[in-house]
């Protein structure tokens, strides 16, 4: 049976069909078609419903389907695989997926720990044979095999007898039918040669609508262990991540409701894909202004946002960019000399030549060693202060030097030795991260692989360290086999002086929760592999991790990197990669985690390459077009500055040094390298490093109070070495270049002057530096 | 080994039984030292020192173990006591231990001895600006307080190569120090936090271009105190890092590489307290090559190799067995294993990361073999590993930590692995790194020789002070080596007259013990407690018990004496002593403990109230009379009677005039002094 809706005959550029051919296997298949028209101008939509009623025909060699859309004609090759006899109705493929699609195996109801009412089901249905015993459990008499329209299951299911989950479908609906069916034919289990879905895919993967109500039937097709392919649309659960975007119903068909942008989620079998839609509100104008790109990210960006017919601000001025980029790579704001001088510079390239220089300070090595630092949680747990030096020390020469990413990520997790000495276990690394494995509470082998899996890889699999993960293909044999690399990672103490040390064990194995038996090496999607006695697996994994066909390891680093810079990844968050968590920029994505692995992994060349791009240097003021964008940097987004780049530049700008509990004096807060460091630092996002994850950019009253009377602003303001001697105007000048990289403006300038002349001067200054260090122009990135 | 016991001990632990089981606990009234400035002095002067804790009043006598040390004492309060220590020219650099004795007990502390000229830091000097000139060679005595930095100014020349030195924790200091080099401008250019395995700082620094440079000492993390001292050593002098190898056989003659910088110009070289003279056979500026003709007079242990003019000695094993020198990466190549004969000592330095040196040796039948490795024991930062192949290369076995370390207990972290190998034929002994780390002062010394069981005594975190007329506790732990498995009897001699032990019989079990998290550990030996019965007429002196130990295995009796290892508080992990005899003190304790605070406050109308804990040791049969002694007009309290039962008593201090004062409280029995208190300072209330 092939569904095919119509409606009215519009002309059409080119049309195409989906799946191009039509494969169906024995009696009752069904298979869903999608049709696409793709105009001149690249748009593409949903055509299905313009179709006429599509005839198969016998052609010479096969059948076809033969659709007339807008007037074209389209074959369509159909293959017909008859079964010998109809087959029985499956458990695994037929019955089990209907409690996922029909709400029930989610995690607010049957799906939940702990079930409801006694009645449990595995997560999305990951676990077929334990939905089987729940629904068969003689003593919960859910299923009557003898009369079986008067199932408890079928009776609550359609809400004919009391339902705390209400109304599931209807007794009319396919799943009624299907499950009625089961149970008529004595509830079986599946024989163990089953095929059982081994993937699953949605078409389209991404579609640009455009306008309001504009639609898209998605297609889900999975593939079986015995290679066979079967539509599972109508099996399917689907769920916009933002329903305020799209809607989309349980036959899988999306509905545009506003611009924006959003993934479907569609899961069946314990398996989940998303489909990504943009929401355009009209196509591109034709006045859409041409844009200069500088390099491909230019190019990915502002292609897509031609599409959206969103257009991009204009560049940045010279005193926007400079700060800009001197926040971003130093967390420092330029001293006013620089500024004067590059501020009157004509050197055509004087952008780039700035970048470069920028990216080879030691203070552009201290951001990211701060930020690693803070990933790794260097300092927690037994290794302190001295431990989180060693680590940051490391990471600051890493940095620097532009090691390549992948080597250093090596270095990290073949790291061992006592945690306040660092002597290293690698050749030519002087001071390694010894206490880098205190990255994990429990110092035990499955924290390990949830850690550097989420850190390095972006994947989050703390899920499957209980059960199958429910919205990614993760089982807990993938999730054991990749924490038997860390099964002979352990921590001991050495020296008689309570030091601690990572060490590689001479033994160790990871035990199957549930079988109870070794596990071995496993990669991600890929082979187990056997541990030898005198080898060390993480160089396996290693290997594995940094090889250019590693999907995640490139991508992770991008995406922290591009968030760093624009303030948002192209996945958020940054280390929950997923297919159904799509980046904004796939494309984009994949070319500079590409390019990165071109350049063997040189972290400077990403940065420099995001920072010469155009859309880096966009101005952070939206134009009518842009001003609702918050995804597809169509302007430069504003972001509140780190903590420590708000303190740093607050002690350049009135040269009154902060101090910092247990660190000498002159140091910086972005050289804090352990955790805490000050009140205002953690009021403003500083982790505790208690777990790995983001800072959180929101901000709250303690922000606003600290700003207006804390200790910390206050010492500037009180104690500022303003160059005194300078006139006003001169003064007056001196601050706003130091401060906000600009020159006052008339009335900035004349409304100081007017209090100076009726106040004291030094007062006056002062002022003046406390309401610019609580402006949003001083506070935020732009 | 009860069988064997003489009627003598058996009485003498009845009477002691009956001693344990009256005795109350005595409160902490033995002396404490917690800080000593200057931490040391210089061969041939004389030095004033002061020690710094508590219960130091009445301070009588300070002893050296060393007889070219000598002190006096000049004055003593209950914090502080003030000695002239006279230091002879040809006493041996490095630390020496000594007792200071007081009323109730004795403390035992350390002292430094160095050949450099030397001074103490002069506050301020907490930033560049303040900085104190460095001239070269250069020890400098100072002190950090909590969040003190002491900056010191240098005038570098090119290509100088310049060491610096702090010694602290490994005098038993109270400081966690750190080091860090900066130029003019403040750039930090070097840094030492954690450099040797007590945690004191080192650093070398190759001046790159002349001019001026800054030393930063520091607590790290800011940490410090009052009695946080430091001893800086500084200059372009001779560094000896390692001698390889690190030891030599009793009575034969070595080639000795010395690993360091500066060491161009040394002319001097001898080992211990002057056991042996070496000759300087070459003097590079990183290599220095000594021969040592070692007399047989030398018993087999641990000693100091000194070069003159140099930072500090470096550790130098006397053995009995062949040496030999695998530095030179012989030993490198696990396939083509560097051969040697039973039984030898192989003295090598773990270089690079993941090195790793092995060896083959053949036996002609089942043999129980020791592989037995010193790396930390030595103080160098190894952290050895050994293992054991057969001829296919398959691992029969390995030992990293015998015990697991957990800091609670001393524990023996180098490898003591005895296996017994099944059948004649090849096999190849491996050490390295555990952590496969690597770096020149990784240096390591593997026994490899067949199997002789044995076991070794060790005093441990013991009481210095004895009381008389009670029953006082030394802990002594048996470990047995290279295969040991039979009871090891356990007694003391040298008793001073009127104390008494019973013999103990440490058998073989491991002695378990709980860790943090209340898990159960065990040692790789077994403890053993011996109860001392000290007689309340024994003579109040300074006694140096020696430990023995017996024990037969395989119808051979073997006896061994006991080494004293210090394992107490800040100063546990300052190892072996400088004596094997426990150095223990005879004294009294007061009738009774008053535990009072340092200081009072007076409220407006000149009251302060304050409680006194009270520890009776005098049995407790008679109320106790509480009064002061005042040392400033005008303090009172109105007498007080504590029954006998009674642990506390609630005071009322009155005072008639304003000045602060300070007084002591009086315990006494019908009229009898039976304790004081410590001074107690009173102070007005700011309100």
């Amino acid at each position: 049976m092939i569904f095919v809706l119509l409606f009215a005959v519009p002309v059409m550029a080119a049309i195409s069909v989906y799946p191009p051919r039509v494969e169906l296997y024995g009696q009752d298949a069904k298979q869903v078609i999608t049709v696409t028209d793709r105009n001149a101008e690249g748009y593409e939509r949903d055509v299905t419903g313009t179709c006429n009623v599509p005839n198969v025909v016998t052609a010479k060699q096969a059948p076809v389907l033969r659709l007339v859309c807008g007037g074209k004609a389209l074959n369509v090759p159909v293959r017909v695989r008859p079964a010998a006899r109809k087959p029985g109705i499956s458990f695994i493929n037929d019955v089990s997926p209907i409690f996922t699609m029909s709400g029930c195996a989610g995690s607010n109801c049957h799906g939940s720990i702990r079930g409801q009412r006694g009645f449990k089901l595995s997560l999305f249905g990951n676990d077929p044979l334990l939905d089987y015993e729940a629904v068969t459990n003689v003593k919960a008499k859910r299923i009557d095999r003898h009369e079986a329209a008067k199932s408890m299951l079928l009776g609550k299911a359609t809400a004919q007898t009391p339902h705390g989950g209400g109304f599931r479908f209807a007794p009319d609906s396919l799943q009624y039918r299907v499950l009625l069916d089961w149970i008529e034919q004595g509830a079986p289990y599946d024989s163990g040669n089953t095929p059982r879905i081994a993937s699953l895919a949605v078409y389209p993967e991404e579609r640009l609508l455009v306008g309001a109500g504009a639609s898209q039937q998605l297609v889900a097709i999975a593939k079986y262990s015995d290679g066979t392919l079967r539509d599972v649309t109508q099996l399917a659960q689907y769920v916009a991540n933002d329903p305020d975007t799209v809607q989309v119903n349980a036959k899988g068909q999306v509905q545009a409701l506003q611009a924006g942008e959003t993934a479907v989620m569609v899961r069946t079998m314990g398996f989940a894909v998303a489909s990504r839609i943009l929401v355009a509100g009209s196509v591109t104008a034709k006045d859409y202004p041409a844009v200069e790109s500088r390099n491909y990210v230019d190019e990915k960006i502002f292609g897509k946002l031609r599409r959206l017919n969103i257009k991009p601000s204009g560049e940045a001025s010279e005193t926007e960019f400079l700060r800009r980029v001197y926040l971003d790579t130093t967390g420092l704001l330029p001293p006013p000399e620089v500024s004067r001088t590059y501020l009157g510079s004509t050197n055509p390239r004087k952008r780039a030549e700035l970048i470069e220089q920028l990216l080879a300070r030691r203070e552009h090595a201290e951001v990211w060693a701060l930020k690693f630092s803070e990933l790794t949680r260097a300092g927690t747990r037994e290794a302190g202060n001295k431990g989180a030096k060693i680590v940051y020390g490391y990471l600051r020469d890493s940095f620097g030097a532009n090691k390549p990413y992948d080597r250093m990520v090596r270095e990290l997790i073949l790291s061992q030795g006592s945690h306040s000495f660092g002597n290293s276990s690698m050749g030519e690394v002087k001071q390694s991260p010894t206490s880098f494995y205190n990255i994990s509470f429990d110092s035990n082998a499955p924290d390990h692989a949830t850690n550097i899996s989420q850190l390095f890889l972006g994947v989050r699999m703390e899920c499957a360290k209980c059960h199958n993960h429910p919205w990614e293909r993760w089982t807990q044999d993938d999730f054991y086999g990749f924490a038997a690399f860390f099964a002979r990672v352990g921590i001991k103490e050495v020296y008689e002086n309570d030091e601690n040390a990572t060490q590689y064990m001479e033994e160790g194995s990871v035990e199957h929760p549930k079988t109870k038996k070794r596990v071995s090496p496993k990669f991600l999607d890929g082979a187990a592999i056997a541990d030898t006695q005198d080898g060390d697996i993480r160089e396996n994994l290693m290997d594995w991790m940094v090889s250019a066909k590693n999907p995640y390891f490139a991508k992770t680093i991008v995406n922290r990197v591009w968030k760093h810079y624009f303030g948002r990844g192209f996945v958020e968050e940054v280390d929950d990669f997923r297919v159904t968590n799509p980046p904004t920029h796939p494309a984009l994505l994949d070319a500079l985690a590409a390019d990165l692995i071109a350049h063997r992994y040189d972290l400077r060349h990403l940065e420099r390459t995001i920072l010469n791009s155009r859309t880096y240097q966009l101005s952070a003021e939206p134009n009518e077009s842009n001003r609702g964008d918050a995804r597809n940097l169509s302007h430069f987004p504003v972001r509140r500055l780190m903590a420590e780049i708000l303190v740093d530049t607050m002690s350049q700008t009135a040269q009154v040094e902060e101090k910092f509990a247990g660190y000498p004096p002159e140091t910086r807060a972005m050289q804090v390298y352990g955790g805490g460091g000050s009140y205002m630092l953690s009021s403003f996002g500083r982790l505790s490093r208690d777990i790995i994850c983001e800072r959180d950019a929101q901000p709250d009253m303690a922000q606003t109070m600290h700003l207006i009377s804390g200790s910390t602003i206050q010492d500037k303001v009180s104690k500022a070495k303003l160059p005194w001697d300078l006139s006003d105007d001169a003064l007056v000048d001196h601050v706003y270049l130091a401060a906000l990289v600009r020159q006052p403006s008339e009335a900035e300038r004349n409304a100081i002057r007017t209090r100076i002349g009726s106040g004291e001067r030094k007062a006056v200054f002062q002022d003046l530096l406390w309401a610019i260090f609580n402006s949003k122009e001083f506070m935020y990135q732009h | 080994m009860l069988e064997v016991l003489p009627l003598r001990f058996l009485s003498l632990w009845f009477g002691l039984s009956l001693v344990i089981a009256a005795q109350t606990k005595i409160p902490p009234i033995w002396p404490q030292i917690q800080g000593t400035f200057p931490h040391g002095g210089q061969r041939g002067t004389a030095v004033t020192i002061a020690l710094s804790g508590r219960n130091l009043q009445d301070a009588k006598q300070l002893v050296f173990s060393s007889p070219k040390l000598k002190g006096e004492i000049l004055k003593s309060d209950p914090y502080r006591v003030t000695v002239r220590i006279e230091i002879a020219a040809d006493v041996e650099p490095g630390r020496h231990d000594f007792r200071l004795l007081c009323a109730h007990g004795s403390a035992i502390g350390y002292f430094d001895v160095n050949s450099f000229v030397e001074r103490s830091e002069k506050e301020p000097n907490d930033t560049r600006a303040q900085a104190e000139e460095l001239v070269f060679p250069a020890l400098v005595n100072g002190i950090l307080k909590a969040a003190d930095y002491d900056f010191y100014r240098i005038e570098g020349k090119l290509g100088q190569m310049l060491s610096f030195d702090v010694l602290a924790t490994r005098n038993g200091a109270n400081t966690d120090a750190a080091l860090s080099l900066l130029d003019a401008k403040g750039v930090e250019l070097a840094d030492s936090d954690d450099y040797y395995g007590f945690k004191d700082p080192h650093l070398k620094f190759r001046v790159p271009a002349d001019g001026i440079y800054f030393l930063r000492v520091y607590g790290s993390s800011e940490a410090g105190s009052d009695t946080s001292d430091y001893r800086l050593v500084a200059g372009a002098m001779p560094h000896v890092d390692l001698a390889m190898p690190a030891g030599g056989t009793s009575g034969k003659t070595v080639e000795v590489t010395l690993h360091g910088v500066n060491l161009e110009g040394m002319k001097e070289v001898w080992l211990g307290d002057g056991l042996a003279k070496g000759e300087v056979l070459s003097a590079g500026f990183e290599k220095a090559r000594v021969r040592i003709a070692i007399p047989a007079a030398v018993v087999p242990g641990e000693y100091r190799l000194h070069v003159a003019g140099a930072t500090m000695p470096v550790p130098f094993v006397v053995s009995q067995y062949t040496e030999i020198d695998v530095s030179d990466a012989t030993a490198r190549n696990r396939k083509d294993p560097k051969p040697v004969a039973l039984p030898i000592v192989a003295n090598g330095i773990l270089d690079k990361p993941k090195a790793a040196d092995y060896f083959v040796f053949r036996v002609e039948k089942a043999t129980t073999v020791v592989l037995d490795v010193a790396g930390m024991q030595l103080g160098y930062l190894t952290d050895p590993m050994v293992l054991l192949y057969d001829e296919t290369g398959k691992r029969l076995a390995y030992q990293d930590d015998p015990t697991t370390n957990t800091g609670k207990e001393p524990a023996n972290l180098d490898p003591h692995l005895v296996y017994t190998l099944p059948k004649a034929g090849r096999y190849v002994a491996a050490v390295r790194d555990a952590q496969f780390r690597g770096d020149p002062s990784f240096l390591y010394r593997l026994t490899m020789k067949e199997a002789k069981p044995d076991f070794s005594i060790q005093v441990i975190g013991t009481d210095d002070t004895f009381y008389r007329g009670r029953s006082n506790m030394v802990l002594v732990r048996v470990r047995r080596l290279e295969g040991w498995n039979a009871p090891v009897e356990v007694w003391a001699e040298n008793l001073p007259p009127g104390v008494s032990v019973k013999p103990m019989v440490a058998e073989v079990k491991n002695t378990p013990y709980t860790g943090t998290c209340g898990e159960t550990h065990y040692l790789d030996g077994t403890n053993v407690e011996l109860s001392f019965a000290v007689a309340a007429d024994a003579p109040l002196n300074l006694a140096a018990i020696r430990f023995r130990g017996r024990g037969a295995m395989g119808g051979e009796t073997v006896e061994r004496s006991g080494k004293a290892r210090y394992f107490r508080g800040r100063i546990r992990h300052i190892g072996t002593a400088e004596e094997d005899a426990l150095r223990v003190t005879i004294a009294d304790a007061p009738g009774v403990v008053l535990g009072v605070p340092q200081s009072v406050n007076l409220d407006k109308a000149g009251v302060a109230q304050f409680t006194a804990i009270v520890t009776r040791l005098d049995g407790g049969k008679d109320p106790l009379e509480l009064t002061i002694e005042a040392a400033a007009n005008g303090l009172a309290v109105d007498l007080t009677e504590v029954a006998a039962a009674s642990t506390r008593a609630d005071l009322k201090l009155k005072a008639a005039e304003k000045a602060p004062g300070e007084f002591v409280l009086v315990g006494r029995i019908r009229g009898a002094v039976i304790g004081k208190s410590h001074p107690i300072r009173v102070r007005r209330s700011a309100m």
